[in-house]
């Protein structure tokens, strides 16, 4: 280490520094647009969370080239960085053993696709858009705007349900009539109100279901199909008709009284 | 029927209204700016044509939705065009069509109506919204389509000219081996445009759907005749040949 310290001059070691700093400034520059590049070429078919990690992947390595070429030009003898980067590998895989589980599951992720980015999902009780799915963590953006990170390792373990995947959803509409209620009645006024909404669509047909018989009464179920983007919209708008008709047709649906006796 | 389509001459200052079956239309142009004034009613089947006429209305009548477009210079146009999506008619009563047989039956679907200003669309507004549907072998793969309430006339002059709707002819064929149930049909909306019949109202190309075996189907337009006038082209100038305008969904 000595002898390479006394053999330079400062001429020789101002060219090697230039050298040097024009290899990174280079090795900067070509990993932005090499990143640039693949990042294109791959979301072209819309899928980003690939193009978001083939980018990194390209910047990651083409940096790092850069900089062995760099420290190689300096002069560092790169074998016993090699090897010392060999012992702390060795270190940092004991350390790093969640991260490796994360990475790995991202890229079974990424290959799996059970969601992409822009997609809704639901996952340990958490929804909102799916913002970014990378080589740890995904990230969710919920409703009220809070930014969720879920190691991807989690994500694999657990159950998520893709809200947008398909084209359209069912919505459920759960009520307990009274017993005493004209049946037929309140499934005809279901029928047409689903049947009035121009959102509901027509096939599936809407259906009423009944549940069975409860203590408060017997429960129904009414089933209508819509296009996902209007899914909250006509789940609103068919509460609030319901709700009006059942009203015109003095139809009550609040549990009846019941009266408990006691024994003293 | 009286044309509703056309030029529309509005002054600056002034106002016009129309009805077009369900849909009530009020046009004004203020201070440069045009704007559109839309309300569309319940009857799928209101039979209303008020051609445009001076309104005395110089604010939006209650009711309606407003479109206002801002620096509006040039010709106001209103022009039929077909629906945006494919429509799904579904007969009052299935039939068999036994193999060989033909059968032509007319629908009458609705209208949109675009505002064009200057040569450039601006509003494209449904005459009437139709309901949603959903079509296709199961609730993963398909398309979302218009559902038409109508009856499938098997007589074109029993279907009543309307002046929102254009009436289609489809010529259906069953060159397989077996009957044919038809439970609805698929009309491909984007590949029509809207022709005006001095006899028969708005129309569009006749359909021609060929069976040719279990699950093949084909789709062919009839050529127009010279007697009517192209009001809209089609949406789209093409749909792969092998479509899914049959369906027969047995139990």
């Amino acid at each position: 280490m000595l002898e390479w310290i006394t053999t330079i001059d400062l001429a020789t070691l101002g060219v090697t520094l230039l050298r040097a700093f024009i290899i990174v400034t280079v090795g900067f520059l070509g990993s932005r647009a090499a990143s640039g590049l693949v990042y294109r070429l791959l979301s072209r078919d819309g899928r980003m969370e690939r193009a978001t990690l083939a980018r990194r992947i390209v910047s990651t390595g083409v940096l790092i080239l850069a900089g062995l070429t760099a420290m190689s030009e300096l002069g560092f003898d790169l074998s016993i960085l090699l090897g010392a980067a060999g012992v702390v590998s060795v270190a940092i895989g004991f350390a790093s053993q969640t991260s490796a589980s994360n990475i790995i599951s991202g890229l079974f992720l990424i290959a799996e696709r059970p969601f992409s980015v822009g997609d809704i999902i639901e996952i340990n009780g958490q929804a909102g858009v799916v913002l970014e799915v990378d080589l740890l963590s995904i990230k969710l953006r919920t409703f009220d705007n809070r930014f969720v990170r879920i190691p991807n390792e989690t994500v694999m373990k657990t159950q998520v349900i893709n809200l947008t995947r398909f084209p359209i959803r069912r919505i459920d509409l759960n009520m307990t009539v009274p017993h005493t209620i004209d049946m037929p009645r309140v499934r005809a006024v279901l029928f047409e109100v689903a049947a009035a909404t121009t959102l509901v669509l027509d096939e599936p047909r809407p259906e009423v279901m009944i549940g069975g018989f409860s203590a408060n009464g017997t429960d129904l179920l009414l089933v209508a199909w819509v296009d996902r983007t209007n899914f909250i919209a006509v789940k609103n708008d068919l509460i609030l008709q319901i709700h009006k008709r059942l009203g015109e047709e003095k139809i009550d649906l609040s549990p009846r009284q019941k009266t408990i006796l006691t024994q003293v | 029927m009286k044309e509703w389509w056309g030029t529309l001459t509005i002054p600056e200052g002034e106002a016009i209204s129309l009805q077009i079956g369900p849909m009530a239309l009020w046009l004004r142009r203020q201070d440069g700016d045009l704007l559109v004034g839309a309300a569309q009613g319940s009857d799928a089947m209101d039979e209303t044509l008020q051609l445009a006429s001076s309104s005395t209305e110089e604010t939006l009548p209650a009711g309606m939705t407003l479109y206002r477009f801002a620096g509006a210079r040039g010709a106001v146009r209103l022009t039929p065009r077909f629906a945006d999506r494919a429509i799904i008619a579904r007969p009052e009563q299935p039939f068999w069509l036994p193999p060989g047989a033909d059968v032509t039956v007319y629908i009458s679907a609705p209208l949109w109506g675009v505002v064009s200003l200057g040569g450039v669309d601006v509003v494209e507004l449904p005459l009437f919204r139709p309901s949603d549907t959903w079509f296709g072998p199961s609730t993963i793969a398909g398309e979302l389509c218009y559902a038409v309430q109508t009856a499938l006339g098997r007589r074109l002059d029993t279907i009543p000219l309307r002046a929102h709707r254009a009436i289609t002819a489809i010529q259906i064929r069953n060159r397989a081996t077996d009957s044919l149930a038809v439970q609805r049909i698929r009309l491909p909306a984007g590949l029509l445009g809207v022709y005006a019949d001095d006899a028969r109202g708005l129309r569009t190309p006749g359909v021609i759907l060929e069976r040719n075996g279990p699950t093949e189907a084909v789709v062919r337009l009839e050529s127009q005749s010279d007697r009517v006038r192209l009001l809209a082209p089609p949406r789209q100038a093409d749909e792969p040949s092998l479509l899914r305008a049959i369906t027969s969904f047995l139990p």
